[in-house]
């Protein structure tokens, strides 16, 4: 991996780009409130970034972690653009509304709210959930992603769960007894 | 309140994440009832179980468009820091090599004159070419004196010289009967045959 990196070849990068785009295309649209079009433009940027930055990588490092650092960090970027906007309370609750509305079933329901309910949550506490939960990383790996120790990762996923219950429970709590797996 | 569970967090964090309720030992139900419910601790593990489901349909990405590389101008070409640092580095020291040591800026001296003087150094130039000049001057005055010289001499008078003499000195006669031969001519010599035939030519 590390020969294809420094050699810079454009079959190697081909090779980069079938084992990882679908994976970080996922990673993007979750944390781009699911703007596919962005997400897609990021994971064209990013193995740009990778060609410019190559000199950074780290080879006692996992190449899977270092690409996931870059793609969290172009994420924070996003988030400090001012005509980036998370998702406000009220447009929760109106999208909310609006998945009630419909005939969907309640499972695709609970899934639009869940989605919502991410969206929500300030970006650090996302980016943990989303890379614990739904990328599967270990809390190690998380903590070198993020740049931080693996206790403030603990900590950021107990209170980013705790938001999203709030969200969810305060919205219709019937969900409890209905659809989750584990009941 | 809000401190003790942010010191509780974590351990709050791997409970939930791990056990069920009905596995969590009595110790442990009490320490999570100090911060939750019985129904929101199932709650929030239900949300991390479900999560794994939100984004089951995610599309494909597109295939990568990589950039065609232009060949960079010398100009804008990048160059680590530290080679820009030996490149300087470098270029210092041979500078340094090459400068001739001689002509090193000196400082003034400051200090009194007389001390000054006795750093410089005599240089002796051996061509120096010497010319004599003829001075005229002129006396401002003349003094005269008058010098008394006496002067005793032995010498007698000379004697009188022939052309002096009283033409009693006798005239000879050179008339040619007076004159007679007294000598023979070389041709009549016996020995003119010893001679070389050259004299013989002149006769």
């Amino acid at each position: 991996m590390v020969e294809i990196i420094v050699h810079h070849s454009h079959p190697a990068l081909t090779i980069l780009h079938e084992r990882y785009s679908k994976k970080l295309l996922g990673y993007f649209i979750k944390m781009l409130q699911n703007d596919q079009e962005k997400a897609q433009d990021f994971v064209q940027d990013i193995f740009l970034k990778i060609i410019e930055k190559k000199h950074l990588f780290d080879t006692d490092k996992k190449f899977y972690t270092w690409i996931f650092t870059i793609a969290s960090n172009m994420c924070k970027s996003e988030y400090r653009k001012p005509l980036f906007q998370s998702i406000s309370t009220d447009e929760y609750e109106l999208q909310s509304k609006a998945v009630f509305s419909d005939d969907l079933s309640e499972k695709e329901r609970f899934k639009q709210i869940y989605k919502a309910s991410l969206a929500q949550l300030e970006v650090h506490h996302k980016t943990t959930f989303i890379l614990r939960y739904m990328e599967k990383f270990s809390l190690i790996e998380i903590a070198e992603i993020t740049e931080t120790s693996v206790g403030t990762v603990k900590s950021r996923l107990f209170y980013a769960t705790k938001k999203m219950a709030e969200y969810l429970k305060e919205f219709d709590p019937r969900y409890e007894n209905n659809l989750f797996k584990m009941n | 309140m809000d401190r003790e569970l942010d010191k509780n967090s974590e351990k709050l964090f791997d409970l939930i994440e791990s056990k069920n309720w009905n596995q969590l030992s009595q110790e442990e139900t009490k320490f999570v009832l100090l911060h939750m419910t019985e129904d929101e601790y199932h709650f929030q593990r239900q949300i991390l179980v479900e999560a794994d489901d939100i984004f089951k349909e995610n599309p494909d990405p597109k295939p990568i468009i990589l950039p065609v590389r232009k060949a960079t101008p010398i100009l804008a070409m990048r160059v680590p820091l530290y080679q820009t640092i030996l490149a300087v580095a470098a270029t210092v020291l041979v500078f340094l090599m090459l400068w001739p040591k001689n002509q090193e800026i000196k400082q003034p001296v400051i200090g009194p004159i007389a001390q000054q003087k006795q750093e410089i150094k005599t240089n002796f130039v051996h061509d120096t070419v010497v010319k004599y000049i003829t001075l005229t001057q002129i006396a401002e005055r003349v003094v005269y004196d008058t010098i008394t010289a006496v002067v005793q001499s032995n010498f007698k008078s000379e004697e009188p010289r022939l052309f002096q003499a009283n033409n009693n000195l006798p005239f000879l006669d050179l008339s040619p009967e007076k004159l007679e031969v007294r000598g023979s001519s070389l041709k009549d010599e016996n020995t003119i045959g010893l001679l070389p035939k050259m004299v013989n030519t002149i006769y």
